[in-house]
C-alpha cells in the first residue's frame, strides 16, 4: 500500500527519478503492470486538478506526462507478453487545422489522452481536411480533435466538418475542437460537439461521451 | 495612390499623444494603436512578400493602410519586416536561425509569413548544445538554407530605406514608429530553439544549465536587438516576452529563470534611452507586480486578452502606460458595434489620469470597418476633458 502512495506522490512531486525507481521496484515485486498505469494515472490526474486550480502550470503538465510514457515504457516489455489488458477506450484523429501552425496546447491534450488510454493519430499542424477524413476512414476513428488559435482556423474547421459530411462520416464521429479562441460560436460554426481552451477538460469530455456511449 | 482626405488634425499630434501617456499624463484624447502587420495585402496591390522585401512598396502600403482607417497612432516603417527577418543574428525573427517559411520563398506570395517549431523529436537544438553555447558562442548554428549571403547583403540598401522611412512617420506625420528594434530573453529563445515542449523537460531536468547559458546569452541579446535602431536611428525597442507567462511556467520558474533577465533587458534599453515597448503575449495577470520593479513613466505595456488589464491599471496604473485585453479574433469575427462597445470598456475602466493605449494586435484577415471601430470610438469616445 505505501509503495503505492509514494509512488503516487513521486508523480505529483514531479519527481523523475524517484518514480522510475519506484515503478520498477513494483515491477520487481511482482505488481500487476496494469494497476501501476492505474496509480500512474492517479497522479497525472491530481496534477490537472492542480493546473485547474491554477496551482500547477503547463510545464508542470508537460513534466507528468513525461514521467507517465516514460514509466509505461518500462511497463512495456511485461504489458506486451500478458494479454493486452487494457484495451483501449476511443480512437481520436487529431491535427492543428489548415494554415495554422501552433501546435503547444496541442501538443499537451494528445500527451494527456495517450495517459487516459486513448489511441490517439497526430497529424501535425496545418492539416488540410482530406488528411483529416483519410485518417478518420483508416482507423476508423470515433473522436475527431481539431486545435487551432488563429482566426483562419475557424474556416478551415467548417472546411474539415464539411467534408465529413459529405463522405458520410459526420454521424459516426464526436467532434471537440481547442485552442485560445474557441468558444460557443466557434463550435457551432466549426459544426463541431464541444469545445474547450482546457486540455484537461477536454479529456474529462471526451471520457463522458464514450461513458454515454456516444461517438 | 488612391485620394485620401488629409487625416483631420486634433489638439496633439500622434507624437505628443503617445509620449504624454507613456509619461502617465492625460493626452487630449485616448492614443490607438493597431497593431498591423500584413492586412494591407487583402486590400490593395501589394503582396506579402513585397510587404517584406520591397521597402518602397511596403511603406506605401503602410500609408494607404493609415490613410484609409482616418490615422491612428502609431506606425511601422517600411522595410522594417526585412531587417527583422533577415537580421542576421540569433533572435526570434531571424530566418537564420529558424524555421521561417516566408512568402513567394516557401510559401504563396500572398500568405504571411509562418514560423515552424516543429522540434518534438528533432529539435534545432539538442540538450548537448546548451554547453556548446557557451563554448563557441551562437553563430555556429547559423543556417543559409532558407536565405543566403545575397539576402544577407541586400541589408546594407534596406538599411538606409527604413531610416528614411522612420524620420517621415515622425516628422512628418508625427506618428511614432514601434518595434525598430526588438528582443526578447533568454529563456524564450532557447525555448524556440529547443521546441517549446522539450524545453519545459529541461527546465525541470537542466535548471542549472539554462541559468548559465542564460547568463551568457543575456548581454549579446541586449546588444542584438540595437541592431535594426542603429541603422535605421529609431528610437523603440520591443521587449517580447510569452513564454515566462502563467499560461506556462510557476513563479518559482518565473522567479529564477525569467525576471531576473527580462528585468535587466528593460532596465539596460531604458537606461541607454530609449523607448521600450512590452510585448506581453498570454496570460500575465499573476505577475504583473514585478513589472513595478522596472523604470517609470518610460515603458508601454502591450497585453493580449489573456491578461487582465483592470488589474493592470490597478497595479501599474501609476508605473507605466498600458494597453490590452482586445481578443485579436474579434478584428474578424466581431462587428464596429461590438468592438465599439469592448473599447469603451476599457476606456471607461482604465482611461481616468492617462496611461492608457487601446490596441491590439489585428489578424492578417480582420474587417477594415471593425479595426475603424477602434480608431473611431478612440477618437470619440475617448475624448479628456
Ligand atoms: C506561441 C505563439 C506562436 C508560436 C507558436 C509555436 C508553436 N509551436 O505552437 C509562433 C511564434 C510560431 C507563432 C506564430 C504565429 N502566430 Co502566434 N501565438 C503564440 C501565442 C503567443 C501563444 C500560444 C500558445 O502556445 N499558448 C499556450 C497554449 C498552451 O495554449 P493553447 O494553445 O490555447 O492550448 C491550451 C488549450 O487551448 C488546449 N488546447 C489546445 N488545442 C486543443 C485542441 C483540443 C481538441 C482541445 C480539447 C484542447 C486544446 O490545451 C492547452 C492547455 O490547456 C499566442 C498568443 C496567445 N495569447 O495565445 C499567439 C497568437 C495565437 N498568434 C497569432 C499570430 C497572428 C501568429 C502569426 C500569424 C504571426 C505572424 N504574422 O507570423 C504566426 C502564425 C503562423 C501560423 N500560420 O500558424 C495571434 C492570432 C491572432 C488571430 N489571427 O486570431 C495570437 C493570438 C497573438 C496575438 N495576440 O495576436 N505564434
Amino acid at each position: 500500500m505505501a509503495i503505492e502512495q509514494d509512488l503516487v506522490n513521486a508523480v505529483i512531486d514531479l519527481d523523475e527519478n524517484k518514480s522510475y525507481g519506484l515503478v520498477k521496484k513494483m515491477v520487481d515485486d511482482g505488481a500487476d503492470p496494469n494497476k501501476i498505469i492505474e496509480i500512474l494515472k492517479k497522479g497525472v490526474e491530481e496534477i490537472g486538478e492542480r493546473f485547474s486550480r491554477k496551482e500547477y502550470f503547463l510545464t508542470e503538465l508537460v513534466m507528468a506526462g513525461e514521467i507517465f510514457q516514460q514509466s509505461a515504457k518500462l511497463l512495456e516489455p511485461i504489458l506486451k507478453s500478458m494479454e493486452k489488458a487494457s484495451k483501449s477506450t476511443g480512437t481520436v484523429v487529431i491535427g492543428t487545422v489548415k494554415g495554422d501552425v501552433h501546435d503547444i496546447g496541442k501538443n499537451i491534450f494528445v500527451t494527456l489522452l495517450q495517459v487516459g488510454g486513448y489511441e490517439v493519430y497526430d497529424l501535425g499542424v496545418d492539416i488540410e481536411p482530406i488528411k483529416f477524413l483519410e485518417k478518420v476512414k483508416e482507423k476508423n476513428a470515433n473522436i475527431v480533435a481539431y486545435s487551432g488559435l488563429l482566426t483562419v482556423a475557424l474556416d478551415s474547421m467548417k472546411e474539415t466538418t464539411e467534408l465529413l459530411k459529405t463522405n458520410g462520416l459526420r454521424d459516426k464521429v464526436k467532434i471537440i475542437i481547442g485552442g485560445l479562441p474557441v468558444d460557443e460560436m466557434w463550435m457551432k460554426e466549426a459544426g463541431a460537439d464541444a469545445f474547450t481552451d482546457n486540455a484537461f477538460e477536454g479529456v474529462k469530455i471526451i471520457n463522458e461521451w464514450l461513458k454515454s456511449g456516444g461517438g | 495612390m488612391e485620394k485620401f482626405e488629409p487625416i483631420k488634425e486634433e489638439a496633439m499630434s500622434s507624437v505628443e499623444r503617445v509620449l504624454t501617456s507613456i509619461k502617465l499624463k492625460e493626452p487630449d484624447r485616448v492614443p490607438v494603436w493597431p497593431l498591423i502587420d500584413y492586412l494591407p495585402v487583402n486590400y490593395i496591390d501589394v503582396t506579402a512578400q513585397e510587404m517584406i522585401e520591397d521597402p518602397e512598396k511596403s511603406q506605401w502600403a503602410f500609408e494607404w493602410i493609415y490613410h484609409k482607417l482616418g490615422g491612428f497612432d502609431i506606425a511601422f516603417a517600411g522595410g522594417s519586416f526585412y531587417m527583422q527577418i533577415i537580421n542576421p543574428f540569433p533572435d526570434f525573427f531571424s530566418i537564420f536561425y529558424l524555421d521561417w517559411r516566408l512568402p513567394g520563398r516557401m510559401l504563396d506570395v500572398n500568405e504571411s509569413p509562418q514560423l515552424v517549431e516543429n522540434a518534438l523529436d528533432d529539435p534545432f537544438f539538442k540538450v548537448e548544445d546548451y554547453d556548446k553555447i557557451i563554448e563557441k558562442g551562437l553563430l555556429w548554428k547559423s543556417n543559409f538554407k532558407r536565405a543566403g549571403m545575397k539576402d544577407m547583403m541586400k541589408l546594407s540598401k534596406i538599411g538606409p530605406k527604413v531610416a528614411e522611412y522612420t524620420e517621415k512617420w515622425w516628422t512628418e506625420f508625427k506618428v511614432p514608429t514601434f518595434n525598430d528594434g526588438a528582443c526578447s530573453t533568454p529563456f524564450d529563445l532557447l525555448s524556440m530553439f529547443r521546441g517549446s515542449t522539450n524545453f519545459m523537460k529541461d527546465i525541470y531536468r537542466y535548471p542549472d544549465k539554462i541559468k548559465e547559458v542564460s547568463d551568457f546569452l543575456v548581454d549579446n541579446m541586449i546588444m542584438m536587438g540595437q541592431y535594426g535602431p542603429s541603422q535605421s536611428g529609431g528610437k523603440t525597442i520591443l521587449v517580447g516576452g510569452v513564454r515566462g507567462s502563467a499560461d506556462f511556467i510557476s513563479l518559482k520558474h518565473f522567479e529564477d529563470l525569467y525576471w531576473p533577465y527580462f528585468k535587466k533587458i528593460v532596465t539596460e534599453y531604458v537606461n541607454k534611452g530609449y523607448i521600450v515597448q512590452l510585448h506581453m503575449d498570454t496570460d500575465w495577470t499573476d505577475r504583473l507586480h514585478y513589472l513595478k520593479e522596472l523604470p517609470k513613466g518610460k515603458i508601454y505595456l502591450h497585453m493580449d486578452e489573456r491578461t487582465d488589464i483592470f488589474k493592470a491599471k490597478e497595479i501599474l496604473g501609476d508605473h507605466m502606460c498600458i494597453e490590452g485585453n482586445l481578443k485579436p479574433s474579434l478584428f474578424k469575427l466581431g462587428t464596429p458595434s461590438l468592438i465599439e462597445k469592448e473599447v469603451k470598456k476599457i476606456i471607461d475602466g482604465c482611461a481616468e489620469g492617462g496611461g492608457l493605449m487601446v490596441g491590439s494586435e489585428i489578424p492578417d484577415d480582420a474587417k477594415l470597418e471593425n479595426v475603424k471601430a477602434m480608431i473611431d470610438t478612440c477618437k470619440t469616445y475617448g475624448k479628456y476633458k
